[in-house]
């Protein structure tokens, strides 16, 4: 027996209805524990090369962690993976929330679809009985729309999954959503969703998970939640989630503003962690499990609308106030929540609607293509171009595989700022004088994203300057972090460190936020699974699986290779346009030094290949 | 004159940063010191704190701490 795992895999073919569940193969659980483990492993060894990620060969792989659903600190995440519609190579997601152990309470450790419905339908797993439900009636249904009919006709303890009108047309960028404002946001795999006619799967599960040691496991769960709330930064930081983080992004000259032209916004305190308080919050809200919940509930009154919304967080007001410009926290909000309704993941949706309005700015697109003039710091037309890119009308059409191909398609030099690594669009730094930072979006398996690796922090350590007094100094004064020196490893260690809470199925906040000593991981993983695995060894394994989606992209990118890990030609060319970082951008030379630095410390040859000694090292096929 | 004396709590991220630093630091001082002083003091950069707090309520960098406090210095959400 497997302790700690649910101990099935449950497949499902939607377009026949055929379901098989399992045995969770122990060697799958040791060599990569659960989680995002689960689904590069399951990904890499089911799809053949060619396979069209809209066609239905294409696999949505859903995976719990061996922590997942136990009670400790943020054991409510899940993982999402598929062959990504935005990149075409590997593409995953992780959300809070509670389906991911009501999966496991269901019997399963994972969940993998494929084939396509005929109809619209719903997938509902009660315990060991499935059903697919057709069911029309949905259609077009915003996502937190269809969330709450499903909970009223199945019952509140069905732990839920939706995508809105932009995964049923197979946006590029939608986003699954749960528990009325979490997301699984990244790389597509609603698209995927919408594209097998699953709009949305319902969970129930009663049962319980084997426990090696469940009167320990219960003990030291117990000690690690009081663990937490001893921590002095317990109290601090919890009240202001993530949104906190906007202001000091602002100061230290990374906060993504006009489409990256800029890395500062001078109405940041209007957006920022406090404006979020002051002017939206009404409670809390936590994934399973979870002691600092950072999830900011609230209401958001505009003169477009008012919308119950949770969030923004800092990636959301990253994109739709810094990068479109909207210079009010409720403005930011209600994109927020028509995001959320569309089911468009924030962080694409705002590069992609900030793309357009610097297109229309410069003339490369005009009001006949898009239907009007829009501009930077419209509320109006973000919502108008965010519509349009879920109904796939127009220009919303173009813009609905992201800037990637909408700028291959509208030409005149908009490559240069279509914002994006791989196809997935930048996330929420601005990172022209962050050269750690700036590897670490490069280097991402999956794209342009930031939870791989966060070295912003550790650029900023490395330089010499003294910010505050820069911008206190006024005009003139720069930051200087750009030197190299160094970062490689720190990104590196980054990238293992982690996607590890992703493979565990675990929360890293309370780990990066307030302190939590991973040595209570390695110790409740012991008493649940009852495998002894160090910390160190964990991240061996979180190696080995960085190892296996590089080889993933190799397998399913024609041509892939160094050529795919450069950022925009912006951030190698366009100095920024003002606050501290004025003037700076980082030469393509720099980033060559470290892509050849990064690419012999991983064993990949000068291509970003990994060489046949690699893959026999870490034991991978 | 007298002696500053301050408790620093130093958590999360700052430590993956800082890792020469315990959870828990002490700052003596024959000279008043504001924040932003005593982090320095440390050795760590006053810009990869996100904000601080003494009793629960942020403080100003610049404020010049009393003696006998606890500060705490929190990070950024690393990647959150
Ligand atoms: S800190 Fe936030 S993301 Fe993490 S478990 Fe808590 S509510 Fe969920």
């Amino acid at each position: 027996m497997l302790h700690g795992y649910a101990g099935k895999i449950l497949k499902i073919n939607v377009g026949s209805g055929k379901q098989v569940a399992e045995n969770t193969p122990p060697e799958l659980a040791e060599q990569y524990l659960g989680g995002r483990g689960f689904v590069a492993r399951l990904l890499y060894d089911s799809i053949e090369p060619g396979t069209d990620p809209l066609g239905p060969a294409n696999l949505v792989v859903i995976a719990t962690g061996p922590l997942s659903g136990h009670l400790l600190p943020g054991s409510g995440k899940t993982h999402f993976g598929t062959l990504s519609p935005a990149t075409g190579g590997y593409g995953d997601s992780n959300m809070g929330g509670h389906f991911g152990p009501a999966l496991k309470y269901a019997g399963y450790d994972c969940l993998v679809l494929e084939g396509a419905a005929e109809k619209l339908s719903t997938i509902v797993i009660d315990n060991d009985k499935i059903e697919i439900v057709e069911d029309e009636t949905l259609q077009g249904k915003g996502a937190l729309v269809a969330e709450k009919i499903l909970k009223e006709r199945l019952g509140e303890d069905f732990q839920i999954i939706t995508i809105g009108p932009a995964g049923e047309n197979k946006v590029a960028f939608a986003c699954i959503s749960h528990d009325f404002g979490r997301q699984a946001g990244r790389t597509g795999v609603a698209a995927v969703l919408g594209s097998k006619n699953i709009k949305a799967v319902a969970v129930r599960g009663t049962g319980s998970i084997p426990v090696y040691n469940a009167k320990g496991a219960q003990q030291k769960g117990e000690a690690m939640y009081k663990v937490c709330f001893a921590k002095p930064g317990f109290k601090t930081w919890t009240p202001y989630g993530t949104a906190s983080i906007t202001s000091w992004v602002n100061e230290v000259g990374a906060f993504p503003t006009r489409n990256f032209q800029s890395s500062f916004a001078e109405f940041h305190n209007k957006i920022n962690g406090q404006a979020v308080v002051d002017k939206l919050l009404i409670t809390d809200k936590g994934c399973f499990g979870c002691p600092t919940p950072c999830g900011k509930y609230g209401y958001a009154k505009t003169a477009l609308g008012n919308a119950y919304v949770e969030g923004p967080e800092y990636e959301s007001i990253a994109t739709l106030g810094g990068s479109c410009c909207l210079e009010e926290i409720e403005e930011v909000a209600y994109a927020n929540y028509v995001c959320d309704q569309l089911g468009l993941d924030t962080i694409s949706a705002g590069v992609v609607v900030s793309f357009a309005m610097e297109c229309f700015e410069k003339g490369v697109i005009n009001t006949a293509e898009i239907g009007r003039s829009i501009s930077f710091g419209s509320l109006d037309d973000v919502v108008y171009l965010l519509e349009k890119i879920a109904a796939c009308e127009g220009i919303g059409a173009v813009l609905a595989g992201g800037v990637k191909p909408a700028s291959a398609a509208f030409g005149g030099g908009s490559e240069q700022y279509a914002i994006h690594v791989k196809g997935l669009e930048w996330s929420g730094y601005e990172c022209r004088n962050a050269p750690g930072m700036m590897l670490s979006y490069m280097t991402a398996d999956v794209g342009a994203h930031h939870n791989r690796s966060w070295a912003l922090g550790y650029d900023i350590s490395q330089s010499d300057a003294d910010v505050s007094e820069l911008i206190k100094a006024g005009a003139g004064g720069k930051m200087d972090v750009s030197s190299p020196e160094g970062k490689v490893d720190h990104v590196i260690s980054m990238q293992h460190s982690r996607p590890l809470y992703d493979t565990l199925g675990i929360c890293r906040l309370q780990t990066m936020e307030i302190g939590f000593e991973t040595v209570h991981y390695e110790e409740v993983f012991e008493l649940i699974t009852g495998r002894k695995l160090s910390w160190a060894e964990m991240l061996a394994i979180s190696e080995k699986i960085w190892q296996l989606t590089r080889l993933f992209n190799v397998k399913h990118i024609d041509g892939f290779g160094r050529s795919w890990d450069y950022p925009p030609r912006r951030f190698m060319e366009e100095p920024v346009t003002s606050g501290p970082n004025e003037g700076r951008y980082i030469k393509k030379e720099i980033l060559d030094k470290m892509l050849d630095e990064y690419y012999e410390k991983r064993g990949w040859d000068s291509n970003g290949i990994p060489t046949p000694e690699t893959i026999k090292a870490y034991g991978l096929k | 004159m007298m002696t500053l004396k301050v408790d620093v709590i130093v958590q999360g991220y700052l430590r993956e940063l800082y890792p020469h630093l315990r959870e828990k630091e002490e700052v003596i001082s024959e000279t008043p010191l504001t924040v932003r002083q005593i982090i320095s003091q440390l050795g760590i950069k006053s810009e990869t704190v996100l904000f601080v707090t003494q009793e629960g309520r942020i403080i100003d960098k610049d404020y010049l701490v009393e003696s006998n406090t606890e500060l705490v210095l929190v990070s950024p959400p690393a990647g959150g």
